[in-house]
């Protein structure tokens, strides 16, 4: 795919900038329930996105044909888009491009079969651990992407990703109606996938969430689950990017405050804490990628770049440009996102946490976490917890607060953080917060 | 065959690819081409920022037997490339063939209006402009406008679906969207609005709806929402304004009628069909057949001609919404033709079209007026429901205090939580009134486009927010 990319990139005109950028990927989704395959999906897939900057007016265009006609054609698409784009210093490639491609090793491929097994694996230990509650399909998917990145202005980058996951929920039926959980795993290849963990996550919890209940209200100390605590914090890491700043769309823009977060809290963008696979050496425009401190000591210390938001902001690119694939040209987006606070081992985290709500799930995430406003509006799914243990079920609780209040309540974090593939790689440990307030249904 | 099918593939390379398909036991399979066009541009702060087209084509073989289901997809479409991807989706099952391919036939579909005109071949410059007058009108608006971003965007898709059952169908879809987001900020509080046109149509949507209409009303909305209070809290009766009363009946009602839930016996709705499940007030029907909805088609994604299919006759479940291997699995004669997919690298799945609630018999000022205290939600944004619990979970764009059946004081940050059946049940008002929306809507990793509509509503609903 370079050598396809480079093809593209070397037919710039003078006074004319041209990227192109390839991705090849395979695709698997199969599923099992009730001790039998239930679907086998794959899915093999390669396009190209070309951007050309031309008098600093930018033209985009993409196409998954490959041959010759197909790339000479989007790369015309590509000029002729560019015509209409408004003349703007922010739009030029990197000159700092990598120019040695070293994509890194590829992650393991496995057969169907494997996969096949994982997923039966997960059906049939969640079946045995309680054959009262009902299950949802077992599904596994992965994912083997090569992304190669090639400029008239010297970029010759390249790099291997691999995502492996899996899934199942599990339903207990109560006489008011019927309550649900899920297990989840993640990681770079099957490997790292654990069938007994998907599977006990999933029944366990369904088992204790079924348990009477009692909503919490007024200031109630929590503890996020690791998901949890990842999927609040890809959230703010999306108000942190440079490009959602600088379009006044996020509540960190102009912000200049302290006490936006505990003073001993750190959010760090670091590739080098991923496994190989979600540590890219090179963003989606082929620049290096590094460590980056978002907030410390309660104040914003930088945002997240690509080039062309580091060149409004007047700084230089974090290495941070993210592509949702080759037909959308880069946007910005974390890399490998976490937040650092006091570590305490999470048994240790737990026992302390007496009279707690434990937060499992969090209901309307994708509607009532908001970059633009800086709110949290959502419900609880979770547990009371005494001595460490989980007792009642919490019901019928919301959260409100803003981006601020949640960081400045971190009072510690677990030592069992975890990775899980969304906006970016988000790192998610469980998560002690004091003091915030919870509104439960009278 | 006439249309895009005919332009890549013959009747014999369909009937070999299909063939190809069931040599290892299946009792049936089916084929998937597709041909995506679609041009972007946004606009930002005065400026077009990004400009794009692109081009996708891939197809995709199903191979079932029994409660197996496998797929594999290409983005080429060889006939030596289908063959392949015939003989990787085979390579799931382990049998040998025994079912044959039938004698293709072209299936005709419900009429469905062509765009006029089609927006692949409308200049670029004009769809530039549509963003730009959008923009240059919300960015005018006086109060407080920080930022304003808007997209434009349209695909021209050309389909052909064909399946050893023995039928070809082919159908173009052209869809064309314009989306404006304002930001609003004043004194520390920042609010933000977003509303959309979207159609199966092309630029003849904007002659009614225009682009400058768009702008101020969404900018307008968040500099309102700049002088507003939080929202009281707690279980009291909400008044969904028409329009967005159609979000509420699409996530409490209509994710729990996809019948791949209902199947498993993972909806709220399973086993409840013919029963009272909400007030007699309410009459629901999804039509994908709507001309320019959002969310229309005039074949599903498996090639079944579109048909409008009743859910809620006066609180009772009618129906719900099957693609081919649900409709199998509940023993129906066929599939009702909501088998959707967002592309060639997916399997379809049931969903919505274009869903809404019939309008009522009560006055909506009188349903107002009727209401001692509550609140008046005037829109909502996006909403998520768990159609096993039927617990849902909307966010409220804008809403009002009602007070001794008056508006008050306006609302932020509201959003409503609730259960389907119950919410369902306790809805006690249905106005004369009508309104729509459109919007993307995701279900398990595929998005595709929808409508829904609503008169006014009124239940009791749980608020939380501030």
């Amino acid at each position: 795919m370079l050598e396809v990319c480079e093809r593209v990139a070397d037919r710039a005109l003078e006074h004319e900038q041209v990227e192109a950028y390839g991705v090849q990927s395979w695709r698997a989704n199969v599923s099992a329930r009730r001790g039998a395959v239930e679907s086998v999906s794959s899915t093999e897939t390669s396009g190209i996105g070309v951007r050309v900057v031309s008098g600093s007016r930018l033209g985009f265009a993409s196409t998954s044909d490959l041959s010759p006609d197909g790339l000479r054609q989007v790369l015309a698409d590509a000029r002729d888009n560019a015509r209409y784009g408004t003349p703007d210093d922010r739009n030029t490639l990197p000159d700092d491009g990598v120019r040695d491609p070293q994509p890194g090793p590829e992650p393991a491929r496995t057969s169907v079969r494997e996969k096949l097994e994982l997923a039966l694996e997960i059906d049939r230990l969640a079946d045995k651990l309680d054959p009262d509650v009902r299950l949802t399909a077992a599904s596994y998917w992965d994912q083997v992407a090569e992304v190669s990145i090639a400029s008239s202005r010297g970029t010759r980058a390249a790099y291997r990703s691999g995502t492996a996951e899996a899934h199942i929920a599990a339903m207990v039926d109560r006489d008011d109606g019927v309550v649900t959980s899920f297990g989840y795993a993640a990681g770079v290849t099957l490997a790292d996938v654990s069938a007994d963990e998907v599977a006990t996550t999933a029944v366990t919890r369904a088992v204790q969430q079924a348990r009477p209940g009692r909503a919490a209200t007024g200031p109630t100390r929590l503890v996020l689950e690791p998901l949890v605590a990842a999927e609040l914090l890809d959230v703010i890491g999306r108000a942190l990017c440079g490009d959602e700043v600088g379009r006044g769309r996020s509540v960190y823009a102009g912000e200049t405050r302290a006490g936006l977060a505990a003073p001993d809290v750190e959010l760090v963008d670091d590739p080098a804490s991923a496994p190989p696979g979600w540590r890219r050496p090179v963003d989606d425009e082929g620049v290096a990628t590094g460590r980056t401190v978002l907030v410390a000591d309660g104040t914003i210390r930088s945002l997240l770049h690509s080039t062309s938001t580091a060149r409004e902001a007047g700084t230089g690119s974090t290495g941070n440009a993210g592509r949702n694939g080759h037909r959308a040209l880069p946007a910005v987006r974390p890399g490998v996102l976490t937040l650092d606070a006091a570590v305490t081992p999470t048994a240790a985290l737990l026992n302390a946490a007496d009279d707690a709500v434990l937060v499992r799930e969090l209901v309307g995430l994708h509607t009532g976490v908001d970059p633009v406003t800086g709110r949290i509006e959502v419900d609880l799914i979770g547990m009371w917890l005494r001595g460490g243990e989980p007792t009642d079920s919490v019901r019928d609780t919301s959260l409100s607060c803003t981006f601020a209040e949640l960081l400045c309540a971190v009072r510690a974090t677990g030592d069992d953080r975890r990775l899980y593939p969304m906006s970016g790689i988000i790192g998610g440990a469980t998560l002690l917060l004091d003091g915030l307030e919870l509104t439960g249904a009278t | 065959m006439a249309g895009y099918g005919a332009q890549v593939l013959s009747e014999g390379d369909i009937s070999a690819v299909l063939g190809e398909a069931l040599r290892t036991g299946a009792e049936w399979s089916d084929l998937y081409v597709e041909r995506r066009s679609t041009t972007s541009v946004r606009v930002s702060n005065g400026a077009v920022e990004q400009i794009g087209s692109g081009l996708d084509v891939g197809a995709g073989v199903r191979v079932v037997r029994g409660d197996l289901t496998a797929y594999a997809c290409t983005d080429l479409l060889s006939r030596d490339a289908l063959l392949d991807a015939a003989r990787a989706a085979a390579a799931a099952l382990d049998g040998t063939g025994s079912a044959e391919v039938r004698d293709l036939t072209r299936r005709g579909g419900p009429a469905t209006a062509a765009a006029q005109p089609d927006a692949a071949q409308v200049e670029r410059a004009a769809k530039v402009d549509l963003a730009l007058r959008c923009e240059a009108a919300a960015r005018a608006e006086p109060g407080g406008v920080s930022s304003v971003s808007v997209s434009y965007t349209d695909a021209h898709v050309a389909l052909l679906m064909a399946g050893s059952s023995g039928f070809v169908s082919e159908d173009n879809r052209v869809r064309t969207r314009l989306m404006c987001r304002a930001v609003a900020r004043a004194d520390g509080l920042v609010q933000r609005a977003n509303d959309d046109i979207a159609g199966t149509w092309g630029l003849e949507l904007f002659r009614e709806h225009t682009p400058e209409d768009l702008g101020r009303r969404v900018a307008a909305r968040a500099v309102r929402l700049l002088d507003s209070d939080p929202p009281p809290t707690g279980e009291m009766p909400v008044i969904l304004a028409k329009g967005g009363a159609g979000v509420f009946f699409h996530e409490a009602c209509g994710h729990g009628l996809e019948a791949d839930t209902l199947v498993l016996g993972e909806s709220v709705f399973a086993g409840r069909a013919g029963q009272r499940v909400g007030s007699p007030l309410l009459t629901g029907v999804d039509d994908p057949t709507l001309a320019g909805g959002y969310g229309s088609y005039a074949f599903d994604d498996e090639g079944t001609p579109s048909t409008p299919t009743p859910l809620l006759d006066q609180g009772v479940l009618v129906g719900d919404l099957t693609d081919l291997r649900s409709a199998d699995a509940l023993h129906r004669p066929g599939s009702n033709g909501h088998g959707r997919r967002q592309s060639y690298a997916h399997l379809p799945q049931p969903r919505m079209s274009n869903s809404f609630i019939s309008p009522g018999a009560d006055d909506p000022a009188a349903i107002l007026a009727d209401t001692r205290s509550g609140l008046f939600c005037e829109g909502l944004g996006g909403g998520e429901v768990d159609p096993a619990t039927g617990e849902f979970s909307f966010r409220v764009t804008e809403a009002y205090l009602v007070e001794n059946g008056e508006l008050t004081r306006r609302i932020r940050g509201a959003h409503l939580t609730g259960r389907c059946l119950e919410t369902l049940s306790l809805v006690d008002a249905v106005g004369t009134d009508f309104a729509s929306s459109q919007a993307l809507c995701g279900k398990a990793g595929q998005s595709v486009p929808v409508t829904y509509g609503a008169p006014t509503l009124r239940a009791r609903m749980r608020v939380g927010g501030g």
